[in-house]
């Protein structure tokens, strides 16, 4: 049982249906309420604030920000060459283990619930310390066991968690990375015992991975996938370099895609996805943060702008407006998480409470209050994120997790000192 | 940090529009790339690309010219491209929503490590029919293999009017306005970036069948500006 929470007297609502004035609400256990007052709980003043459903990271590698800013300026294929040797010679020194994981998982996971994250689909090595420091922060988190060769290891895996806002998905890396035959017998094996489950895999990221598809089996990535009936229910992640003829396979399929601009253009990936085609023909187009960092900014607001401004400059067009973002980021991501993504009666939507700062105040309207969200995130910081019910962050974490947080800083200046000196060792072999 | 650039130049509107963007995207275009085309390619522009040599002397551009089809033509063209300019890091072109010419001129490009340029890929078609002409490309149209696009525009320098007549006969008819799917082929004689124009002084359109039309250009004249 959750503390009943009563949020007066919003200023706006916003969810899958649109902005509309705000009015009072109660949430327990969860479940939207605007009918009852409460006699006790949390009493939540929003006279200043919008009311928005929660937002989703939809593809990421979150304990990745221990190598933040390590060969960041060397472009897709070498970057990944890199850090796949990084961490290979991490883990074999024990630098890079669970601990380490669920420390550097838990300042990601810190600066997303900030920026209004309620749900991440995370996909790393000690994969159940992502999980763990969601379950610390209280977000939803779908995770799994990289490249599992089997369902007897998946289930082996997945059964270590016992946390309710945790959901398997099946991670294979990619149809470079994994045997397109392993792919898809264990996936069938998987599914066979848990029908719904999502497939998460990169794929169409970057135009020398398309070309090695196209040699090796002479199809588009996306026709391989469909040729080995992988397509339906499943997250493709990137999609950069998606052809028309592929769009054209996606067309009305039950298949999710997670867009991450801000990585697409930091690696320069060399061509932006075509979002308009795909979200036509009905592929649920999500935002994600990935794992490529070159600083220690995680913002998930900041990624929605940067796919706003990153596809009108593609398109040479508004085609996409800041409502499709908004989409994207939130009404989308809550679709792939199974969330409720309208705030109603009887409904059981995430909720982030943002602020609207008393400079924008009077310029803000129901016409103009999405473009406020998704263009200007300075304007409408997030004050409060409330996930299934209980709410994980109010303009800072509990007491508990702050000191956790704490602790996990001063851990990583450590681990990344450590990694530095590693690195400086290798070079000197070198 | 100059970006030196090759233009895959077919001499129509597309790639003539697509050097003339990457010119002012700060591209400097060292040379033209053009294939010569069996009549029935699928990858490459065919009627009048021998002009290209014409147009390549209005541009004041030095040229590789190759003969050949497919990717193994573009190959051997990136190849001598890699020879004679090593500087160049970057390929134009002027795909505008064909995947397949796309991502081919991708393939054989990243065997020579060159990274492609297309300034139009995915942009609306009719807007960019209107900007090429309102940015000054005069082109005429070469030829026509649909329905609905009458042969008046043989021969014609396509103006403003011409280019909302077509949009509109596009929707009636249901072909691509930029004439993508090769509903029609073009033929630039100025643009901007031209130093001399081509003026057809004599042409005939021939009726070859149903509704496929093709100019005949009997004599053309290439002058100052």
């Amino acid at each position: 049982m959750s503390e009943p929470i009563l949020i007066e007297n919003p200023m706006y609502i916003v969810d899958a249906r649109g902005v509309r004035k705000g009015s009072s609400f109660t949430i327990i256990d969860g479940e939207v309420n605007f009918k009852e007052r409460i006699k006790s709980g949390r009493i939540v003043d929003a006279r200043n604030r919008v009311v928005s459903i929660g937002f989703y990271n939809c593809h990421s590698h979150i304990p990745m920000i221990l190598l933040a800013g390590f060969y960041s300026n060397l472009g897709f294929w070498p970057w990944l060459k890199n850090i796949i040797s990084l961490e290979n010679k991490l883990m074999d020194k024990g630098i890079l283990n669970d601990e380490n994981t669920y420390y550097s998982s838990l300042i990601y996971c810190s600066l997303l619930a900030r920026s209004g994250c309620c749900g991440i689909v995370d996909m790393y090595y000690y994969w159940w310390s992502a999980v763990n420091a969601c379950e610390k922060i209280g977000l939803r988190i779908m995770s799994g066991p990289p490249n599992p060769n089997s369902w007897s290891s998946f289930r082996r895996e997945i059964s270590r968690i016992n946390y309710n806002l945790f959901t398997p998905i099946i991670n294979m890396h990619s149809l470079y990375g994994v045997d397109i035959n392993i792919i898809k017998s264990v996936v069938d094996e998987i599914r066979s015992n848990i029908p719904w489950i999502k497939l998460h895999i990169h794929v169409s990221e970057t135009r020398d991975e398309v070309y090695g598809i196209w040699s090796k089996y002479g199809k588009y990535p996306i026709q391989l996938l469909e040729e080995y009936n992988l397509i339906d229910n499943s997250l493709l992640v990137h999609l950069c370099w998606t052809t028309y003829s592929e769009i054209e396979l996606l067309k009305h399929r039950r298949c999710f895609m997670a867009h991450c601009p801000t990585s697409n253009a930091l690696l320069y990936t060399g061509s932006v996805a075509p979002i308009v085609e795909l979200d036509e023909v009905g592929v649920v187009v999500t935002l994600g943060t990935d794992g490529f960092n070159p600083s220690y900014e995680v913002n998930l607001r900041r990624v929605a702008k940067d796919s706003v401004l990153q596809l009108r400059q593609q398109y040479w067009s508004a085609e996409v407006s800041a409502w499709d973002v908004y989409r994207f980021l939130a009404v989308n991501g809550a679709k792939l998480f199974g969330v409720d993504n309208v705030i109603a009666e009887g409904r059981n939507p995430d909720i982030v409470l943002m602020d609207i700062v008393r400079e924008a105040r009077s310029f803000v309207d129901e016409d103009n209050l999405i473009e406020f969200i998704v263009y200007s995130p300075e304007l409408t910081p997030v004050r409060m994120v409330i996930v299934n019910g209980n709410i994980i962050y109010d303009s800072g974490f509990n007491s508990d997790v702050e000191k956790e947080i704490t602790y996990a800083l001063s851990k990583l200046s450590n681990v990344r000192r450590k990694v530095c000196e590693f690195m400086g060792e290798v070079e000197n072999e070198e | 940090m100059v970006k030196y650039a090759a233009a895959l130049y077919s001499g129509g509107k597309d790639s003539t529009y697509s050097l003339h963007l990457a010119y002012l995207q700060g591209y400097v275009i060292k040379c033209l790339l053009v294939i010569i085309p069996p009549k029935d390619s699928e990858l490459y522009h065919t009627p009048y690309v021998n002009l290209t040599l014409l147009q390549a002397d209005s541009l004041g551009l030095p040229f590789i010219r190759i003969k050949g089809d497919g990717m193994d033509a573009l190959r051997t063209a990136l190849a001598k491209l890699r020879k004679d300019y090593p500087e160049v890091k970057y390929i134009i072109t002027g795909a505008l929503r064909s995947d397949y010419q796309r991502m081919r001129f991708n393939f054989i490009a990243s065997e020579f490590n060159l990274k492609v340029i297309s300034p139009l890929w995915r942009k609306d078609q009719e807007e960019y029919l209107r900007d090429v002409v309102r940015h000054g490309i005069r082109f005429t149209l070469t030829s026509i293999s649909v329905k609905g696009l009458p042969p008046k525009y043989l021969g014609k320098i396509i103006d403003e009017r011409d280019v909302e007549e077509i949009i509109m006969l596009s929707k009636v008819h249901g072909f691509n306005p930029a004439f993508e799917g090769g509903e029609a082929e073009t033929l630039v004689l100025d643009a901007p970036l031209f130093r001399k124009k081509l003026i057809i002084e004599d042409y005939e359109v021939i009726h070859e069948w149903e509704y496929v039309y093709r100019l005949l250009i009997k004599r053309i004249r290439v002058v100052e500006k």
